[in-house]
């Protein structure tokens, strides 16, 4: 196997959104520290993870803190995931923690990539490919390369960037490193240096029943799990059924620009996630929810399947432009349950009708701004009812039928108006068009149809032979 | 290969028909798509409605011709599987009436706006996504959305025909051709108020037909 670890060493606070002079901070009992470094503390200071709150605050008084949210970061590392699953799988994403004050957690997302090396054009390329894709993600992300997902995690921690591909380098390659980058408890660690074994060269070199009896059975098992020779046991991710992820904002927000970063990592998650199944969608659904009364639902329509981040962000934006909440918002939810598969002509098809895409992508704004009934296609309908003789169909349906109805001569006028308006008895000159119809509904028509002068207008205009007055039902040119 | 002087390529023919680059030998072409109305194209310059450029169609109420004008266009653009919108109309464009005049449905979209400044930015939005002919009706407006519609239709080669009010005749107007309809004796004439050439402005309206 060759794993590609990527170690998010700032996670605890990208998951929460947050600007990087904010502490995040973990608890254990009555302690508090720092989970992630904090840039520009007190005169531009930084504060290294691991500093206790109340050392942190005394060198930077003005500092901010947030509890960290474990369920945040683990949506936020599947989602990372997701976006992986096309370099290979299984992927395998895990917190590496010990319930003990100060710990520091490690956030990380491995993927086998042994098989789709030569798809990628080799070791080089896919890892350039991988830290292009997680630009767009805007986190900070090692990435190490080795047949072990320890090991692979350990040379990303320690920045070593030059991929180890043989097990049998492994030695050589781990020798210079500190134990330290092993998620092993502080205890252990602190026991292990105590007698001189604080680098990994010295580890390799100690008797390895000695370690099982000096400091427990993990010791030993952990060193030849990092040197491939043992089994890794992990649980790889996979793609739930249905799409849903959310984002709780900092206190209530009530301005759209504040919706918008979440509003980005939301579909930036829902492309990941389409993406590591390989599908593609027309649909999602975000609620807006707020601390009284029901969320505010915003259903979205695409009018072809998509799975581009940009592409759900830029209609939502439109819509929220268009129609603000009204309410502040707690938390925003996004879920998706329709897919459609990818198929491979679908994409090929985009890329050479470039103009048609432009154009997709500008209905699917108006109708994010207008509101889907504002954009139609004038479209016949089988009716001899003039008002019902048409409709307006639809974007999202196909095509409406092109030929006008067998038998429907009678010329018929460009412009309708919405409602027919009582008119005085016009100078009607010509043979009528008698229209009667339409029983069976309850909207029964008897009418007699002329084609007469109006003001300056040349008019279509009825008389309703049930009640005997004149109507104004369209115009002419 | 031997390059062949009485044939352009294609790249340099598209800019040509787009008319918006003038030959040096020749006069400066304006591009046009005919109007279909065989009296009128003949006052106009390049025969017809300009490409890449707006026109104004200036009339005194819903329904005096204005549509029977476009009409002919639009059966041409749709026929050649362009697509045309209409933006904002006054009144429901008849979906039988606009199929007997040869308009296939399924390239035309229709866009109800909330006001004239977004009926002006739609219309924008239309022609830079491609397509050929936007109609929009706007009667208020302003000289900035006028002009920067114009731009959107130069840029993109399709052509806007703005739709308003005859009283706003007396108005500056970037646009390329200003037309009024008008109705004489129950029928509609149109005329023809400005043009980018000398010809046919000024000159006495003219009835619509082939």
């Amino acid at each position: 196997m060759l794993w590609l670890c990527l170690d998010f060493p700032a996670l605890g606070r990208e998951a929460l959104g947050l600007d990087a002079d904010l502490a995040v901070l973990g608890a254990h009992g009555s302690h508090r520290w720092l989970i992630a470094e904090v840039a520009g503390g007190a005169a531009g200071k930084t504060l290294t993870a691991g500093l206790s709150l109340a050392e942190a605050r005394s060198r930077s008084p003005e500092l901010q803190t947030r509890p960290r949210q474990p369920e945040a970061e683990r949506e936020q590392l599947e989602a990372l995931a997701h976006a992986l699953y096309r370099f290979g799988s299984p992927v395998v994403a895990e917190v590496l923690e010990q319930a003990e004050p100060f710990a520091l957690p490690r956030w990380r997302v491995s993927v086998e990539i042994g098989a789709s090396l030569s798809l990628f054009g080799g070791v080089e390329a896919l890892r350039e490919q991988v830290l292009l894709d997680l630009l767009d993600w805007n986190c900070a992300a090692r990435a190490g390369i080795a047949p072990s997902r320890l090991a692979a995690g350990m040379l990303a921690e320690a920045g070593e960037t030059t991929p180890c591909l043989r097990a049998e380098d492994l030695p050589a390659r781990l020798k210079p490193l500190p134990i330290s980058l092993l998620p092993w408890p502080a205890a252990t660690l602190e026991a292990l240096a105590s007698v001189g074994l604080d680098q990994l060269d010295a580890l390799f070199a100690a008797p390895q029943e000695t370690l099982r009896q000096r400091f427990g059975p993990e010791v030993p098992r952990d060193l030849e799990r990092l040197l491939a020779r043992r089994a890794e046991p992990y649980r790889a991710i996979e793609p739930p059924p249905v799409f849903a992820a959310r984002f709780e904002l900092h206190g209530e927000v009530d301005n759209v620009e504040t919706l918008l970063f979440p509003l980005k990592r939301l579909t930036q998650r829902f492309a990941a996630y389409l993406s590591a199944r390989a599908v593609t969608a027309m649909h999602c659904r975000l609620e807006l929810r707020h601390d009284l009364g029901p969320p505010t639902v915003v259903p979205l329509q695409l009018l072809s399947p998509s799975r581009e981040a940009g592409r759900w962000f830029e209609i939502l934006r439109e819509r929220l432009y268009r129609q603000p909440p009204t309410q502040a918002v707690r938390e925003l939810h996004l879920s998706a349950a329709d897919f459609l598969p990818v198929t491979g002509s679908q994409a090929a098809l985009f890329d050479e009708h470039r103009l048609s895409r432009e154009r997709q992508a500008l209905l699917e704004k108006l109708i994010a701004r207008y509101g889907e009934p504002c954009l139609w296609r004038p479209a016949l309908a089988d009716d001899h009812r003039p008002e019902k003789a048409w409709a307006s169909a639809a974007l999202t349906t196909p095509s409406p039928t092109l030929a006008l109805p067998a038998g429907r001569r009678r010329r018929r006028p460009l412009w309708l108006l919405p409602q027919p308006k009582p008119i005085g008895q016009p100078a009607a000159d010509d043979l009528p068009e008698r229209i009667e119809t339409g029983w069976w509904d309850g909207a029964a028509a008897h009418r007699d149809y002329h084609r007469v002068h109006l003001g300056e207008r040349s008019a279509w205009v009825y008389r309703d032979l049930d009640d005997g007055r004149w109507y104004l039902q369209g115009l002419w040119e | 290969m031997r390059l062949s002087l009485a044939t352009p390529p294609p790249e340099l023919t598209a800019l040509l028909d787009s008319g918006r680059l003038w030959r040096g030998q020749e006069a400066p072409r304006i591009a046009a798509e005919a109007s279909g109305h065989l009296r009128l194209d003949a006052l106009l310059p390049g025969g017809g409605w300009p490409k890449a450029a707006l026109s104004e169609v200036l009339h005194p109420q819903p329904g005096t011709g204005e549509l029977a004008l476009a009409l002919p266009l639009l059966a041409r653009l749709t026929q050649a599987e362009q697509h045309v919108a209409f933006v904002a109309p006054p009144l429901i464009p008849y979906a039988p009436g606009l199929a007997q005049g040869g308009v296939r449905l399924d390239y035309t979209l229709v866009v109800q706006t909330p006001n004239p400044a977004e009926s002006l930015w739609s219309a924008e939005q239309l022609l830079r996504a491609g397509h050929a002919a936007v109609l929009v009706w706007a009667d208020a407006a302003s000289a900035q959305g006028l002009r920067r519609l114009q731009l959107a239709a130069e840029e993109s080669g399709g052509m806007a025909l703005l739709f308003r009010s005859l009283r706003r005749a007396a108005e500056p107007s970037p646009a390329a051709l200003r037309l009024a309809v008008r109705r004489e004796h129950g029928t509609p004439r149109v005329q023809v108020l400005k043009t980018r050439g000398q010809a046919g402005a000024g000159l006495r309206p003219v009835a619509l037909g082939q």
